[in-house]
């Protein structure tokens, strides 16, 4: 069952307790299960597709097994919806994945490492100032800082746990502005060809790309993927995205605003502004905007950054009094649906047999992994990361 | 706000006061132990004693009925785990019916507290192996008014049980006021009863 899953069945049961997640996940101070050793019977050679956080982490164990391995990541740089930005404020930004969903000590668990210096500085994200937007008027709902808290990274970004513990040991492995656009599994190894032409032979693949590629075909298959592959692909979305950040001289806002159902707000965290500042020990009054889904294709449709940001600051004006347009300073945009090799925020599933459908491995030769094949947890970077354990630890077993 | 701060302050003083009176004339002192949830489950406890400041009785042509005006102050502990953990020294005044004949009794009362939170700001994980290093808090102070409803039985001339709903305003100076929802089961025990 999937953390949103778990949430939606709580509210089913009149329990009232949407984001209540903490409560059952208290400080933990015994640490962790690592993941398991286990005999490797396996010898050949694996190409992963994608250097996000699933292709890494695949990357990262194959490492350790001393697996040969290359990974072939499309665009210039690693990290997929992983992404940071350094000097927009006085602490990193994550302008993609922010929020860690589970407990903190994951990346330890993800790392799988006992003898790292890693220590992380998490914050108890547990907003107290809820206001809710609704038929034009400010509510303020706080009471339901009793019920909604999470985690989120003080002074480093997930960004920053791929980039200091999980790169530098397969750096040389990653092979950039490789898009892939044919995968042939006909023969005993598959061949992968990339844009520039270029060819080459594994006996795995672990395909970690956003569902959008293989949604929009831009990956050819021989023979074409299986009809109940496709079918589930069908049954699947991962709808726009798009994270704005904007300073302001003055803190006229909420540590969270949310926008009509307060309960369904909550429950989809589709549409929220929130303090980026919260907790960190910074002056700036860093005002975000996370939107993923329908409502998001409002702003991630308009054609230049200079609309976007004058409808964002048009609806705050509308909210505070016009204090938006008269405290603005600066901002930054990352428009997830136009960012080429994502085009979109993650995935959502309305048939979890889908998910299981679109997880499984087409002839034991090419792998799936990514948050859209995690069924424990979906939309998540730690999820991600658990599937990549899962194909890998499936190859290498034999 | 200060002018709000100083009320509470002489309201607690008052309350207290008037504790400290009560429990040197109360004939018949109870003390409760109960759990104590804060939104029913962040889960904690709470110690009060219970003084009769008037009683008179009040008898129907059904049911015979005493009716007691009361003071209670209270000390309490609630935690969410992982998050916060809260000390509260309250105090309540409130008006108390009690049917003699079916051992029932039900009040209606408002409380002044004093609410400590000590919220867990951030937490320093040790990768190597999911420990914690260290746990980074911060304290806040509020005032707590409360207005509460409790009904119970009696189980014996010495115990009785009791549930108690509570709705409160943290109230702060350097925060926005925030409700809090209080739910309460415990045991009374009637010290000085036959």
């Amino acid at each position: 069952m999937t953390r949103k899953n778990f949430i939606k069945n709580l509210i089913t049961l009149g329990a009232a307790t949407p984001l209540m997640t903490s409560l059952f996940t208290s400080c933990n101070r015994s640490g962790f299960d690592f993941f398991e050793d286990f005999e490797v019977n396996f010898n050949g050679n694996v190409l992963i597709i994608g250097a996000g956080a699933a292709g890494l982490i695949a990357g990262h164990i194959l490492n350790r097994y001393n697996i040969d391995f290359q990974i072939l990541e499309a665009s210039s740089v690693f990290g997929g919806r992983v992404k940071k930005i350094e000097d927009f404020s006085d602490f990193p930004i994550d302008l993609g994945a922010e929020w860690i969903h589970t407990e903190p000590s994951i990346l330890g668990k993800l790392l799988n490492d006992p003898q790292t210096d890693l220590k992380t500085d998490a914050i108890v994200y547990n907003p107290q100032t809820i206001h809710l937007w609704k038929n034009n008027k400010l509510k303020k709902r706080n009471i339901f800082s009793s019920f909604y808290s999470e985690h989120k990274f003080k002074n480093s970004t997930w960004y920053d746990f791929f980039d200091q513990y999980i790169v530098p040991g397969i750096s040389d492995k990653i092979v950039y502005n490789s898009p892939v656009t044919e995968i042939d599994y006909n023969s005993n190894k598959v061949k992968v060809q990339s844009q520039d032409g270029e060819i080459r032979e594994a006996d795995k693949v672990i395909l970690t790309v956003p569902l959008t590629i293989l949604q929009n075909n831009f990956i050819n298959f021989l023979p074409a993927l299986p009809s109940e592959k496709t079918e589930a692909l069908n049954q699947v979305s991962m709808p726009d995205g798009i994270k704005v950040f904007i300073e302001f001289s003055e803190r006229f806002y909420p540590d969270i605003l949310l926008f009509g159902n307060i309960i369904e707000a909550l429950r989809d965290e589709s549409k929220i502004f929130y303090d980026a500042a919260f907790q960190k020990d910074s002056d700036r009054n860093i005002l975000g905007l996370f939107n993923v889904g329908d409502s998001a294709a409002a702003y991630t449709s308009l054609n230049t950054e200079q609309e976007i940001i004058d409808k964002i600051i048009g609806e705050l004006d509308e909210i505070f009094d016009g204090k938006a347009s008269q405290t603005y300073q600066k901002h930054i945009i990352q428009n997830w649906s136009k960012e080429p090799f994502i085009s979109g925020s993650y995935s959502h599933y309305d048939d979890y047999d889908a998910l299981e459908t679109l997880a499984q491995s087409i002839n034991d030769k090419i792998y799936f992994a990514g948050e859209a094949y995690s069924s424990d947890s979906q939309a998540t970077v730690h999820g991600a990361g658990e599937t990549a354990y899962k194909v890998t630890e499936q190859i290498l077993k034999g | 706000m200060i002018q709000l701060k100083n009320l509470f302050l002489c309201l607690g003083l008052l309350f207290c006061q008037i504790s400290l009176n009560a429990q040197a004339k109360s004939t018949q002192p109870s003390i409760s132990v109960a759990y104590l949830g804060q939104v029913f489950i962040q889960p904690g406890v709470k110690v009060s004693s219970h003084f009769n400041l008037k009683t008179w009785p009040a008898e129907s042509e059904q049911v015979k009925k005493v009716k007691h005006l009361f003071i209670s102050p209270q000390l309490g502990y609630y935690a969410w785990p992982g998050n916060n953990f809260n000390l509260l020294a309250n105090v309540e005044i409130g008006y108390q019916r009690q049917k003699t004949g079916r051992n029932s009794f039900s009040s209606l009362s408002l409380g002044l507290g004093y609410l400590n939170t000590f919220q867990i700001t951030s937490i320093v994980y040790d990768q190597s192996d999911g420990s914690i290093d260290r746990i980074n808090r911060k304290r806040k102070a509020f005032f707590l008014p409360t207005i509460n409803y409790e009904f119970g039985k009696s189980i014996n001339n010495r115990l009785s049980w009791y549930n108690k709903y509570a709705l409160g305003l943290k109230l702060s100076a350097a925060e926005e006021r925030t409700m809090l929802i209080f739910f309460e089961l415990g045991l009374r025990f009637n010290i000085n009863q036959e």
